[in-house]
């Protein structure tokens, strides 16, 4: 079965591209346009790998990453954290010990899968 | 997808490729690893968005340029001159590419030529263990992954599969007071490693298996020679006795068997570069560098605007400002209430303030020349086989855009001027006792409403026997009159003068100086030279901070006003009609010398005359005009506003402005009245 994957962005273009690269890779993508939304993706489904953004509004990244880690069946799935290089220390304090990656925007589309693959090995 | 990001993208990869040329510069002066890194990573990025964007052309090369790159990187080729102008050629092919230009050609002739690089690597040091590419290299890999790592989402036991599909591997495990299969159930890990893996995959590749990892986390070393275990960076993470390094060189035997017995390669930074940089250091230490400014724009971030949208907003505030002018025209003589007045004033302040930030919104930084200047002086030092060491000041000066754009033509024939003529030849240098380096200084700064350029070289200083010699070669001076300096450097920056004894390709194209003052003069700047002999020159170059606020002088023609921008004014006096008309020919006298006058009422037809006229004497590129008109009503700052199509069939009118009782004026194109 082909790996699932979350997508919370709330911006809605760098959110179609990633969409695109990742559907074009053959995955299955869940769009979420903001933490709350995200969050409600993750019912007890099978979920491998959870992309998100920093700042969204109703939850941003480090709440909702907290919440999906929270949950026995998400104890351990990789996360990455997509970030601008402003605010990465307040950001690392947020989140540090709990994501995978981050990837930093703008990103390189092969990179960007590359890390991608890795992260779902 | 694509379409919609494509403009963006072809921003995006000339930003880049900007901050490439920037860094291959500043590799030159200084072959440091980071450069290094960052012309890799450059290259990088460009491939991977321009295969993304559908640029392969744009793709293939970068990648043939990043292979270049990280060879350099990995120590197995040399950063040369060669590789710098190939790279750098590269970048104004990749920007053609982008354009969409015709340049497959070059990008072909570009990878052919790095492809003949790669065989001479192989073959020249085709012994050395990293540049053959079968061979296997070795690498000992410290991990030490922090114990909560599977909380990150990140599974150990995938990475340790990992590093054994790169080939032979060995474990060493430290710590094991849990068993380790125990460790990755509980996901809770307290052991650390040491693994010694042989691959064909070079450094990079290994270190990729770490990719979300920490850099504390894990740490990879090539194994080139026994010392590898003795080494400090390896003592780091864990110190051992002669008998445990055995150990590890057994299994590095066992994975690698033919590896210690070749000669290891030791990347070296070319000495010569090392040399001069430690020379350079001292000079640049008190002088901008364009990487300290570079830094302090990142730190202050930049938003890109398209210039059309700019423009509106500068017309906008035009606009306010002469609303205002002519609120307070209106108010000023019927209002007596002081709370409007005060409020009038407010508003006075206010738009005053908005019109400053706003003009200063189009105001750049010099800065984003130096890279064009650098490479200039860099290809015509070399093609005269001169040594110039360029030092620049006051980068974050910043002028109106289109006077940088402007300014770039001028500013390189001055550079190519100072180089081709006033610096020597290195022996030449020597023998005068100056250093084999010429000296070539760029200061910028502000002050009130100009900014000044000053080029400075440490030369030979211009030549007045020579450009006499010229001159009266030319026909243009007499032989056995004295000239002052002064009157020789006009000579010099008039049309058609040239002093190259040949004409090479740098300059003496017989277009010189004279273009120069003609670009400044047309941006309402100044040129003014200053010389000693054997010492060098220096170019000063004065310029107004924006082109759209000008000066002007409020004339008066049959209840009609007009501009004239007022640095064209020259002399200003008053006449009797009947002695101007008096002759056929409309004709003064002024400074012994018959100028050509323009009476404006008789221009646009207006048969009457004043019994008193007012003649004002332009002077335009020293081209001299009369105009007489009726009076002179006051000096005015206006605003620069381009005339309609339709108006540009009169072409004695250059624009128009606002006034500030609301009515237009047009502004007056003096040597366009002779027609």
């Amino acid at each position: 079965m082909n790996k699932q994957i979350v997508v919370a962005e709330d911006f809605n273009v760098s959110r179609k591209i990633i969409v695109s690269a990742l559907t074009k890779e053959g995955f299955n993508v869940m769009e979420a346009i903001d933490g709350h939304d995200a969050a409600s993706l993750f019912d007890g489904r099978a979920v491998d790998l959870l992309i998100t953004d920093f700042n969204m509004p109703n939850m941003n990244g480090a709440e909702l990453i907290k919440k999906v880690r929270s949950m026995k069946k998400y104890e351990y799935i990789p996360i990455l954290l997509l970030t601008t290089e402003v605010k990465q220390e307040k950001i690392q304090q947020a989140v540090d010990g709990n994501i995978t990656a981050h990837i930093k925007k703008p990103f390189d589309a092969q990179e960007f899968i590359k890390v991608v693959k890795k992260a779902l090995r | 997808m694509n379409n919609d990001f494509l403009q963006e993208f072809i921003e995006e990869a000339k930003q880049l490729l900007k901050s490439l040329e920037q860094s291959l510069l500043e590799l030159e002066k200084n072959a440091s690893a980071e450069e290094v890194n960052k012309v890799y990573r450059y290259l990088h990025t460009l491939k991977g968005s321009g295969g993304m964007f559908g640029f392969h052309n744009v793709e293939r090369l970068s990648h043939e340029l990043e292979s270049v790159y990280s060879d350099i990187r990995d120590g197995i080729r040399q950063q040369d001159d060669f590789i710098l102008d190939l790279t750098l050629h590269a970048v104004d092919v990749l920007a053609d590419l982008l354009d969409g230009k015709d340049a497959e050609k070059d990008a072909e002739k570009i990878i052919e030529t790095i492809a003949g690089l790669k065989s001479n690597v192989q073959s020249g040091t085709s012994d050395s263990l990293n540049a053959t590419a079968d061979a296997l290299n070795c690498y000992a890999v410290i991990l030490k992954p922090e114990k909560e790592i599977f909380k990150r989402g990140i599974n150990l036991s995938s990475i340790l599969d990992e590093l054994h599909e790169l080939g032979g591997c060995e474990f060493i495990i430290h710590n094991e007071v849990v068993p380790f299969e125990k460790q990755l159930s509980t996901k809770e890990i307290v052991s650390w490693f040491e693994i010694i893996v042989a691959t064909k995959t070079d450094i990079e590749g290994v270190r990729s298996v770490f990719l979300f990892l920490k850099e504390a986390e894990y740490s990879v070393l090539a194994v080139t020679a026994s010392e590898v275990f003795t080494s400090s960076s390896y003592q780091n993470h864990i110190v051992l006795d002669p008998q445990e390094v055995e150990r590890r060189l057994k299994i590095v035997q066992q994975l690698a068997p033919d590896l210690l017995n070749a000669e290891p390669v030791i990347p070296t930074v070319p000495q010569n570069i090392n040399a001069a940089l430690q020379q350079d250091e001292e000079i640049l230490d008190d002088s901008e560098s364009a990487d300290k400014i570079a830094r302090r724009s990142k730190k202050s971030g930049h938003v890109s605007v398209a210039t059309q949208k700019l423009d509106q907003l500068i017309n906008i505030v035009s606009e306010l400002v002469i609303f205002r002018s002519e609120m307070s025209h209106l108010m000023g003589e019927t209002v007596q209430n002081q709370a409007i007045v005060e409020a009038l004033e407010k508003l006075d302040r206010l738009t005053l303030s908005l019109r400053d930030s706003a003009f200063n919104i189009r105001l750049v930084p010099l800065n984003i020349l130096n890279v064009k200047l650098q490479r200039l002086i860099r290809s015509v030092s070399k093609e005269l086989d001169k040594e110039v060491d360029f030092i620049t000041e006051g980068l974050d000066t910043e002028l109106d855009r289109s006077m940088i754009n402007a300014l770039e033509a001028p500013l390189m024939h001055i550079i190519r001027n100072a180089i081709d003529h006033g610096i020597e030849k290195p022996e030449e240098r020597e023998r005068r006792n100056k250093p084999r380096k010429g000296l070539l200084k760029f200061y910028s700064y502000n002050s009130g409403d100009h900014v000044f350029i000053q080029l400075q070289d440490d030369g030979n200083g211009l030549d007045f026997e020579k450009i006499k010699a010229k001159g009266v070669e030319k026909g243009l001076l007499s032989k056995n009159q004295n000239y002052t300096e002064k009157e020789l450097i006009n000579l010099m920056m008039s049309p058609g003068f040239s002093t190259a004894d040949k004409v090479t390709t740098v300059s003496g194209r017989g277009v010189g100086m004279d273009v120069v003052k003609r670009d400044i003069t047309a941006m309402r700047g100044d040129i003014e030279v200053s010389t000693e002999k054997g010492l060098g020159s220096i170019f000063t170059l004065r310029l107004p901070l924006t082109l759209t606020v000008l000066d002007t002088l409020v004339v008066e023609v049959a209840k009609n006003k007009y501009l004239i921008p007022i640095n064209e004014v020259e002399h200003c006096y008053k006449e009797q009609h009947a002695a101007l008309f008096s002759k056929k020919s409309r004709q003064i006298k002024y400074d012994g010398q018959l100028t050509p006058f323009v009476s404006l009422r008789e221009h646009f037809s207006i048969n009457e005359f004043n019994k008193e006229e007012t003649v004002i004497v332009i002077n335009k590129n020293d081209t001299r005009i009369a105009v007489v008109v009726d009076g002179i009503i006051g000096k005015l700052q206006t605003v620069y506003k381009p005339l309609n199509e339709l108006l540009h069939s009169a072409d004695c009118f250059s624009g128009a402005s606002i006034l500030g009782d609301g009515s237009m004026a047009l502004i007056l194109n003096a040597l366009k009245l002779r027609n």
